[in-house]
Formats: C-alpha cells, structure tokens, sequence
C-alpha cells in the first residue's frame, strides 16, 4: 500500500507526535508498504529519505504558548502538491484539529483519509469560532484514530464521531540492547526513576520518600533519575547524608534513555495518576528492566496485573519501599519479572501496532481510487 | 498669637487649595487614562472583530482561519492587562499577513469545500 503520513509540527524537533510518526512510518515501510511523509522542517537539517519538507513552520502564538506551524496557501500547495505527486492508496493525516500541515491536507485532498488524535483538549470556544473552516476539512476523514482513551473522548465531544483506540507503541529493538552506563548497577544496588522532575503526577516525590527508608537501610543503594526538571529542587526533598547516592541525569537523548533503563536493577513508576498508557513503562519493560509500578488501572493492564512488574499501593511511599526492597533482595525474582515484561510488551511492539493501523487503513481504501487532490 | 492663629489659617487654606488642585489634575488624568484604555478596547475589539471576520470568510485555508480565530477570541478573552493580548493578537495577523503569496493566491489552490460552505456564523 502507498501510504502518505503528515506531520504537523517540525520534524527535528522532538516531540511525541514526531516520533510516533517517524516510528510508524518505519514500522510501516518494514512490513513492506511504501511510505512518504510530508513535515515542516528547518531548510538545513537532513531529512530521512522518506520525508519531504513543506518549508519552515512559522513560530505563532497558539493555545496560549508560542507554537510553530505550518500554515497558509503556500504550505498548502505544497501538500497539494506532494498530494498529487504521490498517488497514495491512503492519506494519514496526525493531529488534525491543530492549524497546520494535517489541517491542509485533509482540506486539499480527496479520498480515503485517515486522521490520528493525539492529545486530549477540552472543547474550547474556538473550535466554536471556527467551526466551519475546521468542519468541512475534518469531514472528508474516513477513519479515526485515537492514541488514549482521552483523546478518543475529546473526538467524540468535537466531532460526534468514534475513533479506534490505537496506543502509542514502543520500538523494542531500540531498547532491547543497550550497554549500562559506567558503573551501574553497582554492588549495592540501584532504582530508577525516568520522567518530569517537577510534575507532581509523575511521582517522584514517593519514591524519593520511598528512598529515605531504602537508603538508611542499604548503605550502598543508589537511586538513578532521568528527565528534565530542576535537579536543585528535588534533591533538596532527600535528606543529607542520602543525597550523595542520587543521581540526576537531566534530560537524556535517546540512547542514553535505553542505557538509563539497563542501568537499574529495580525500575519504579510511581505515578499518583493521569496516565492513560505509560510510554515509559513500556520502554522499560522493552528494556527487560524489573519494574514496581503504582496500580493504576492502565499500569495493572499494561504489566498484566502484576504478572509483569510489581504493583504497589499507589501514592504509597512504604508500600513501594516495601516492594522495591523485596525486589532488591530477590534476583531470581526480578530475572523472572523481566523476562516477563519483555514478553509482555510484544503486543505494543511497533511493528504489532503498525499492523492494526493498517487494518485501518484496510478498512477506509474502497475496493478502486487512489487519493487525489480535491478539484 | 492673632499672628499665629491667621498664619496658621493661610497655611490651612494655601495648602487645602493645593490640595485640591492636584485632586483636580489627578481625577482629569484619570479620566484620560479611562479614555485612552476603552479607545485601546474598542480599537482591539475592533481588530479582532476583522480578524474573525477573515477567519469566517472562507477566502483563506483553514489552518490560517483556525489562527485567526483563536487569536481573536484570545484577545476578547483578554482581561485587564491587554497589552498581551494586543502583542499576540498582532504577532497572528502578522504572521498571517507575513505568509508568502498570501495575498496573491487568495483565489488560488483551494479545495471545492473550502472556499463556500462558511457563513456569517462564526462571529461572535
């Protein structure tokens, strides 16, 4: 199948959208269809072959913070162009209530489209305002994804319509292997902690006060944090004579986040709520990391009810203290956890995922016609 | 001590009328500030009013519209300090306007729904 992908935002920068894009695409073109995306993007940065620039999106300001989109007839001809250029059996267009690429492309196409919901937004009035302009463009989309639970709520409030509910997936192999930083895990041990610093959800703050009793207890634990935040402010939540055995990482590039995951022996998610999959549980059951997780609902699912990582009282530093220390004593324990999370985690495999957006796909291309470009 | 007494009431009265002068001169500058602010209301008003107005119209593509839209109503949401809310306003229509071939393509590659389809009801 020819399948055309748009990308809303800038492709270097990094962003959730992007790559679940970039990895879609490339999960795609592995089960052997041919892929073409168009994004805006910088006029220096190199592109995969598999991108077409549509030019430089324009810094605007959007949803109250300065957003960068592409917009306007010169990006939309563009699109026309790569549109008609293209000859695709399937249009799959990303975000396209956002005033960009995917925007233009369902305006300037015709045929089968599919369109992808990324991010829960309450309905605002303007959506109102512009109802119409938005109305007739969203129209013509055949098939709709949804990434959560929440955006496929917030679908349903703006367009009356149901979406199929596709999570994120995660690219195994990248985390499959991975050598562990210097010096980690350690004699005495180590947990890791991977997200926002400074958002309360993510948790932290539990598993820092989960350290405080792990810490005094094993003189050697270490706690290894990755994710941006101020670093200053969270360790000044961990008493003194522990705060030498953590460590902060700051914002870590790609590799460095596989690496980070092979680097512990106990990985916790202690998030206190509004996680509607975990991309980062998911990472790390892909890195076969031994995972204690709060029990939510998603995370119960994700990790099989607790058959692939351990569960603990969510919110509840003693409880996950009490569940990360059993781990650390248990190695059979975790070798046992972490093969089972890499098992696991085959079904949000990209490669997996991509084959139900295909079915997608399937479903919105007639049996004859290829996209075109509206008259 | 007459001296004293009628020193003391001049004083009283120079400095009442003082006084009551610069009340005077601060309630007139405060009229013109109220003056000048619902002038700056009224004008953002007005630029918003146009913005949506464009957004509606069905000439542009619809991201622009999109923009254009949320910008304006942006700006009418706007509480007390507008200055932000004019500054973003302008940095819309700015980039709107700023858009290569936006003004001579406006009859250009549009789609058969795009360019109908809109009416007055996106105002407001």
């Amino acid at each position: 199948m020819r399948v055309g992908l748009v990308c809303p935002y800038t492709w270097e920068v990094p962003g959730g959208v992007q790559q679940h894009i970039r990895d879609l695409a490339e999960a795609l073109m592995g089960l052997g269809h041919e892929v073409s995306v168009i994004s805006p993007a910088d006029d220096d940065t190199p592109l995969p072959d598999y991108v077409v620039s549509a030019g430089r999106a324009v810094p605007v300001p959007y949803n109250g913070s300065v957003a960068r989109l592409a917009f306007g007839f010169l990006s939309a001809s563009r699109v026309r162009r790569w549109v008609k250029e293209g000859a695709f059996d399937v249009l799959h267009v990303h975000e396209p209530a956002a005033p960009s690429l995917s925007l233009l492309a369902c305006w300037v196409a015709d045929g089968p489209i599919v369109a992808t919901v990324h991010t829960a937004t309450p309905r605002s009035r303007v959506m109102h305002a512009s109802a119409p302009a938005l109305r007739t463009a969203l129209e013509k989309v055949n098939g709709w994804i949804a990434v959560s639970e929440a955006a496929r709520t917030t679908l349903v409030e703006h367009t009356g319509g149901d979406a199929v509910l596709i999570p994120n997936g995660v690219t195994v192999r990248r985390y499959e292997k991975a050598s562990p930083l210097p010096g980690w895990p350690g004699a005495g041990g180590a947990l890791g902690f991977l997200g926002r610093m400074d958002e309360p959800r993510k948790g932290l703050d539990v598993l820092l006060r989960a350290f405080e009793t792990l810490g005094t207890q094993r003189p050697g634990l270490r706690l290894l944090i990755a994710g941006p935040g101020d670093t200053d402010d969270a360790l000044e939540k961990v008493s003194a004579p522990l705060r030498e055995r953590v460590i902060m990482l700051g914002q870590v590039t790609e590799d460095d986040k596989a690496r980070a995951y092979h680097s512990v022996d106990v990985f916790c998610a202690p998030n206190t709520g509004g996680e509607s999959f975990g991309i980062v549980l998911a990472e790390a059951m892909a890195s076969g990391a031994p995972i204690v997780a709060s029990d939510l609902d998603a995370f119960r699912q994700v990790l099989r009810g607790g058959r692939a990582g351990e569960l603990f009282e969510t919110g509840d530093p003693s409880d996950l203290a009490r569940a990360a220390g059993r781990l650390l004593d248990d190695p059979q324990r975790r070798a046992d956890l972490s093969a089972a999370a890499s098992e696991a985690v085959r079904v949000y495999d990209w490669p997996v995922v991509a084959r139900d957006v295909v079915h997608v796909y399937e479903a919105v291309v007639p049996a004859t016609g290829q996209v075109g470009v509206a008259r | 001590m007459l001296i004293d007494v009628i020193l003391i009431i001049a004083l009283a009265v120079l400095v009442g009328v003082y006084v009551s002068w610069r009340a005077g001169r601060l309630d007139r500058l405060h009229a013109r500030v109220d003056t000048a602010r619902a002038a700056l209301d009224a004008a953002l008003l007005r630029r918003s009013s146009v913005a949506l107005e464009l957004a509606a119209c069905g000439v542009l593509d619809p991201a622009t519209s999109l923009l254009l839209a949320g910008a304006a109503h942006d700006a009418r949401a706007a509480g007390e300090p507008t200055e932000l809310a004019e500054s973003d306003l302008t940095r819309s229509l700015r980039a709107v306007v700023g858009q290569p071939d936006a003004s001579s393509h406006h009859a250009g590659p549009h789609g058969p729904h795009g360019a109908h389809d809109h009416g007055p009801h996106g105002l407001g």
